[in-house]
């Protein structure tokens, strides 16, 4: 057998096997049932959730599926979008200006040092609890990554001669940047969307946690005080499933961008 | 005719900081280049000769003195100037073909003209089986010969040339040096090249300047005077010893000369 499905057959063992002892786990009453649902009936749930379309915890403000659903995935696709929108002309900036760039570096740097989830406060003080401050703490939590990777990208490509190849072909600046800087800049700066979505998607679930009423965080949180345990693991395996999903797509758009250039 | 002339050139590279000072990479350099000759530059390392290739293709400003293309005074990147550099400098994010094409498409020629142009360098560079795979499939060798077919395609009347085979191994380097006389012979060009190996100058040129050390200036003009064509086998000639031995000695004095930087006063105007 050839050693990459080897590694395919491993990869996809231990994922079985984890699901597995959690199984049995559950199953065998080692952990209680109100504790740990079996993996089994988490799959079942979450399935028996999508042909009602409801979801039967009491006192739920939005009961439907698709309603959660397309809250929290509305929150993920502005924080990103917006991250994107003024993050890349922020790390173009940087970029263009060292001393704005030396000036911002520290703060940059330990940026994620620092919980942004500690300014949740702030943050319902001034714009309340709702769509807008979920989406402000996954648009703080993404702008970031987006930011230094931008930067890094295009600083690279100062490190190599291809900027001299377009002078001495005798190109101008905006061609340079559009033709020479942008396409080698782009392996730092599809991880830097990549790493956004991600943050995105991470600030967004855990925002609604704290300061939500509607979204598949709050659901989890929801059907967790409400001792709906089934229903918690449902709403967290949906969750992760969304989260692997996206993440596929994005490495399979990394690989067909620039799977054959081996850089 | 000389098509490129460099005269009494200065170079000096100002300091930013107030303790680092400024250092003279080039002084007093004259240069003459006629039209169809195959040059060569030689120095050791850091004597300056990336900064005059810098220089003459126009990316780097000269303090003082003047450059000249068929008699005419230029600053700056110059259309009949084709510059092939020492580092790796093909785009990896286009095929080969496309890295070819790249400079004929910014300047608007279409798409035909420049496919047929292209590929025709592509052979050139005997690299037609590989037109459409990118660089980071090919070779170190082979992604130099895609620079060097990036550049003919442009058809430059002067070819400059900054250790093009400088990170190669040795045989490739000897191989690549034949194609390079192989091509040069059909093209016609006139090709400035510059150099840290004593054979592989000896081997192209017609004429070789030697530069010395901090500032880079030429101490000595040599004529290689070995008919054409060359192949392998002109090494074991006698005159081949006899230009290697002169280089040799003028680079060994070089070479054992204190390695100090020579630092000089900043010019205030």
């Amino acid at each position: 057998m050839k050693r990459t499905s080897k590694i395919k057959i491993t990869k996809w063992s231990v994922l079985v096997g984890a699901a597995g002892c959690l199984e049995v786990i559950s199953r065998t009453g080692m952990i209680k049932r109100s504790t740990l649902t079996p993996v089994s009936d988490m799959f079942i749930t979450l399935w028996k959730l999508f042909i009602t379309g409801g979801i039967p915890v009491r006192f739920l403000k939005d009961s439907s599926i698709a309603g959660n659903f397309f809250i929290t995935f509305s929150e993920i696709s502005l924080s990103f979008f917006f991250a994107v929108l003024i993050g890349l002309p922020i790390g173009i900036l940087l970029w263009k200006f060292k001393t704005l760039a030396r000036i911002l570096n520290p703060y940059l740097v330990s940026y994620y040092a620092i919980p942004v989830f500690a300014l949740y406060p702030l943050i319902v003080g001034f714009f309340g609890i709702g769509i807008l401050s979920i989406t402000l703490m996954g648009w703080l939590f993404a702008i970031v990554a987006v930011i230094i990777n931008t930067a890094t990208g295009f600083e690279e490509v100062d490190k190599r001669i291809y900027p001299k190849v377009g002078r001495s072909l005798r190109l101008s600046r905006s061609k340079i940047f559009l033709w020479i800087y942008f396409p080698g800049a782009t392996p730092h700066l599809f991880t830097g969307l990549k790493l956004g979505f991600i943050y995105s998607i991470i600030g967004v679930i855990a925002s609604e946690f704290i300061l939500s009423t509607k979204g598949l965080g709050y659901l989890v949180r929801f059907s967790y005080s409400a001792f709906e345990t089934e229903i918690m693991y449902a709403s967290m395996l949906l969750i992760v499933i969304i989260a692997v999903l996206i993440n596929g797509a994005l490495m399979r758009v990394e690989a067909w961008l620039y799977g054959r250039q081996g850089r | 005719m000389a098509v490129l002339e460099v005269r009494s050139l200065r170079k000096i590279y100002v300091s930013q900081e107030a303790n680092v000072p400024s250092v003279e990479a080039l002084k007093n350099i004259n240069l003459t280049v006629n039209k169809g000759e195959f040059i060569s530059i030689i120095g050791p390392s850091g004597c300056g000769k990336s900064t005059l290739f810098g220089v003459i293709g126009g990316l780097n400003e000269s303090t003082s003195g003047e450059i000249l293309i068929k008699g005419e005074k230029v600053r700056g990147p110059h259309p009949s100037i084709g510059m092939v550099f020492q580092e790796e400098s093909v785009f990896p994010w286009l095929t080969c073909l496309e890295n070819v094409e790249f400079g004929l498409k910014m300047i608007g020629v279409n798409k035909k003209e420049r496919r047929t142009k292209s590929r025709e360098m592509i052979e050139l560079v005997d690299l037609s089986e590989f037109e459409n795979h990118y660089p980071g499939e090919l070779s170190g060798g082979m992604k130099q010969r895609v620079a060097i077919a990036r550049t003919l395609v442009m058809d430059p009347e002067i070819i400059l040339m900054d250790e093009p085979f400088g990170a190669l191994d040795e045989q490739t380097r000897v191989i690549l040096g034949e194609e390079l006389l192989r091509i040069w012979e059909k093209i016609r060009a006139t090709i400035l090249f510059i150099t840290h190996s004593i054979s592989e100058s000896v081997m192209l040129s017609d004429r070789i300047y030697v530069m010395s050390c901090r500032p880079g200036t030429f101490k000595r003009t040599i004529d290689v005077g070995i008919p054409r064509p060359r192949s392998s086998s002109t090494i074991s000639t006698e005159r081949f010893c006899e230009v290697t031995d002169q280089i040799w000695k003028e680079l060994k004095e070089e070479t054992s000369k204190p390695m100090k930087i020579t630092s000089c006063e900043i010019e205030k105007n």
